[in-house]
Formats: structure tokens, C-alpha cells, sequence
């Protein structure tokens, strides 16, 4: 799989590393939400991830700032191995992560409040856009995205073929996409 | 792998569902970390599974979201809230006034729509696990043993009637055994409570039981009800709003 061809604010990791603290910010709201998404799918749990994310943006600027990242290039590589060890550390009942040498968060750029509302926001026009779907369209994802089910079983239960469902599903998802990027 | 061959094996869906392995997880993980395409769907589907999970029992921490959610609602505009009520005035549907209904003139399943899949139970965070009558009782409701269940929470609920959770599952295990009047009863005790954690699902189970009762205008009024608390089962409500009226489109 190709990396991701962004990476990022360009010189991101150069800047932070000269002191440059609107580098930081930049960092802190490029990547936030990618360590949140992948908190949340490691750990099943939107909270607890809430909580996590904090450690792992600590983590990432701390590490970034130390000059610990050798390749520039490498910053959503390094970004998605942080958020990946801080959640499986969660996971194994570890105590949090904690830095071996605690340094002061209020020196670090910290996330914008802006960002959870927006976050809630998007909540919200997702929601918006699934009250809008068709009941059976909206039991599909229902039960695709929170329950795991799979498509055989779902096509079995609601008396419909399997590529009756997969269709479905298919329109359901780009109405969803259509819409929450329209409003 | 590019982008658009992510999207056509769906890995994003998978991603969030769990059904990568873990190289192809990290993979996926060190890609989306600096693309803004795939980053978006990952964000998407997680978005959806926030929204499409069933509500936490006792969870008031989602309740910002909502109350964001309810101020967009408002926001998007009347073009937008007439499309999400077609129950009440669009093609003859229920009469939003009267709530009057007709039963000849319906091809209403109420057994269809009355299907309840009972709540789920999970001991609050703040609070161990115990073995006060009302722990005992849930212990039982949780393996689907509602005659079991019934007695303690009875008692909890004789002791107690300010104890809306005890007689908010009272009223879902005299649902889950078929014993709708006192399912009825017991729910419109706990929805006269006024305020409480249950309020919302209590006038969504009570919604149901009087389908079950063929009492279609109730069962309205209490989705109705329940859609205004905006509470988290709020698209399930209108799910189940949006189906009686296809089952009885002509019903007045």
C-alpha cells in the first residue's frame, strides 16, 4: 500500500524540530483527528479514545521536537505508530503511556477547542444524512458498521439477495457521502 | 495499493469494522495518516458507526452531540424538516391534530412493527457490580430470563417508586413475556416520573407495547414523545414513525 501522497503541512517535522510552535499547532490539527480514527478503531472505544489522544499528541510533538524522527518523509508512518502503541497499551491494561520525561503540556501546543466541536458537528450532519435514507437502507449499515454483521447474513435475515444487499449498501454509502458533503 | 483500489476493496469499511489483519491494518493505519481521501472515508464510517451504535444505557456524555445534532436540525431549515415528518400531514397520513386512525382502512402490521428487541443492561461505571435485589434482578434480565427478573424488580420498584431504571425493566420484562397491560402500566409509571435516564426508551417500549394493542395513535404520540428528547435511539424512533405510516398510508 502506497503512503499517504500528503504527509502533512510540508516541512512540518523540520520546523518543529527549529522551534517553530505554529509548526506545532499545524501538526496537532493536521494529525489529531487521523490519531483519534485510529485510536477509535483499535480501541472500540470513542471515550476512551478521547482521553488517549491527548498521551499520543503529547507523545508524537515530544519525540518530533527531540529530533527522534530520522526521516522527515516518515511523519504520518511515525504518527500512526504512536497512536497504534498508545492504543494497544490501553488494550493490554497497561497504565497510560507516560513519558520517561515528563515535560510540561502547557509548553505544548495544545488542540484546539474548536476541533471537538467540529468533530461533534460532523457527528451530526452524519446523523442528519442517515435519518434521510431508506429504513431498510439505514438497517444495512446499522447492522454492517455496529454490529459486524456480515452480508449473507443480512441478505438471509431480510429475504434478499446478497448483491441485493451489497447494493444497496453500496447507494446507501455514497447518498451518506453525497449528502454530508452537500449540507 | 492507491487510493482508488482502497476504495474498491472497501478498506476503509473494513478498517473500521475490524476485519483487516494487523499488517494490513498498519498499513492502511501509515496510508490514511498522510492522505486526505482515505482519511475522510475512515472518518465517514467511523461517524456512521458513532451514530448508528445503540445508546449507552447510562451514558450522559453523548448528549452534547445530540444537543449539537438538535441545533443543526433546527438550522438546516424548514424545507428540510417537513421532508423528515411525513407521518403526520404528507399524503393523508396520521392526522397530526387528532391522531385519529381508522383500522378498516389499514393494512397496518403491528406485530411487525411491535417486534422489541429488548434493551441492554450494563452496570453503570460509577457503581460495582452488587447484590442488592435490583443487581440480582438484572443479573437474570441480562441472560433473558425475564419471569426471573420480574419479582426482585417488583419489589424494587414496591420499595422504591422513584426507582425509574427498576420500573423502566419491570415494564421491558412484562413486554418480553407478553403481558402488555402491565407492560403499559408500568412504563407510563415510569414515563410519570418525569425526568429520568430511562424517559426517552420508556415512551419508545411503551410505543411498542400499544402497537401490540393495535392502539395505533398512541403508539404516535408516544414516538412522538420520545423523537423530542432527541435522545440517542432517536433514529430508530423515527424509523419505526416512518414505518407505520407506510403500513397505513390512507389511515386517518
Amino acid at each position: 500500500m502506497q503512503d499517504g501522497n500528503g504527509g502533512g503541512p510540508p516541512g512540518l517535522a523540520e520546523r518543529i524540530l527549529a522551534g517553530d510552535r505554529k509548526a506545532e499547532a499545524e501538526l496537532v490539527e493536521f494529525f489529531g483527528p487521523r490519531v483519534f480514527a485510529i485510536l477509535c478503531a483499535r480501541t472500540r472505544d470513542r471515550e476512551a479514545s478521547r482521553d488517549l489522544l491527548h498521551d499520543a499528541l503529547i507523545g508524537i510533538l515530544k519525540a518530533v521536537r527531540q529530533g527522534e524522527l530520522r526521516e522527515a518523509g516518515k511523519l504520518p508512518a511515525f504518527v500512526a505508530s504512536v497512536a497504534r502503541n498508545i492504543a494497544h497499551t490501553h488494550l493490554r491494561g497497561r497504565a497510560r503511556a507516560r513519558l520517561s520525561q515528563p515535560i510540561q503540556e502547557d509548553d505544548l501546543a495544545a488542540p484546539g477547542h474548536g476541533a471537538a466541536f467540529e468533530a461533534a458537528e460532523r457527528q451530526a450532519l452524519v446523523q442528519q444524512a442517515l435519518l434521510q435514507l431508506d429504513a431498510t437502507d439505514r438497517a444495512i449499515l446499522t447492522r454492517i458498521l455496529s454490529e459486524g454483521q456480515k452480508l449473507a447474513d443480512i441478505a438471509r435475515s431480510l429475504g434478499m439477495s446478497q448483491e441485493a444487499v451489497r447494493q444497496r449498501k453500496s447507494r446507501a454509502l455514497k447518498k451518506i457521502t453525497e449528502i454530508v458533503k452537500g449540507l | 495499493m492507491d487510493c482508488d483500489q482502497i476504495e474498491e476493496a472497501e478498506i476503509a469499511e473494513k478498517y473500521v469494522t475490524g476485519q483487516l489483519d494487523e499488517t494490513e491494518q498498519a498499513d492502511f493505519e501509515t496510508h490514511f495518516a498522510g492522505c486526505q481521501r482515505c482519511f475522510e472515508q475512515v472518518q465517514l464510517f467511523e461517524d456512521m458507526q458513532a451514530a448508528l451504535a445503540p445508546g449507552p444505557r447510562r451514558g450522559a456524555r453523548w448528549w452534547p452531540i445530540f444537543a449539537v445534532a438538535a441545533s443543526l436540525l433546527l438550522a438546516v431549515g424548514a424545507a428540510t424538516w417537513f421532508r423528515l415528518r411525513p407521518y403526520s400531514e404528507r399524503e393523508g397520513g396520521w392526522a397530526a391534530a387528532s391522531g385519529t386512525y381508522s383500522p378498516a382502512r389499514s393494512a397496518l402490521n403491528p406485530t411487525a412493527l411491535a417486534m422489541v428487541e429488548p434493551p441492554r443492561y450494563s452496570q453503570p461505571h460509577w457503581r460495582a457490580a452488587g447484590q442488592t435485589g435490583f443487581d440480582l434482578a438484572m443479573q437474570r434480565y441480562t441472560r433473558g430470563d425475564y419471569a426471573g427478573a420480574t419479582p426482585g424488580l417488583l419489589a424494587v420498584v414496591k420499595g422504591d417508586r422513584g426507582n425509574s431504571a427498576a420500573g423502566f425493566f419491570l415494564g421491558i420484562c412484562s413486554l418480553m413475556q407478553g403481558l402488555d397491560d402491565e407492560a403499559i402500566a408500568q412504563l407510563k409509571a415510569v414515563i410519570a416520573l418525569g425526568e429520568s435516564p430511562e424517559l426517552e426508551e420508556a415512551h419508545l417500549y411503551l410505543a411498542k407495547a400499544l402497537l401490540r394493542k393495535q392502539d395505533v395513535p398512541g403508539a404516535i404520540a408516544e414516538l412522538r414523545q420520545a423523537i423530542g428528547l432527541h435522545g440517542p435511539r432517536q433514529l430508530e424512533e423515527r424509523s419505526l414513525l416512518e414505518s407505520i405510516a407506510k403500513e397505513a398510508p390512507t389511515a386517518k
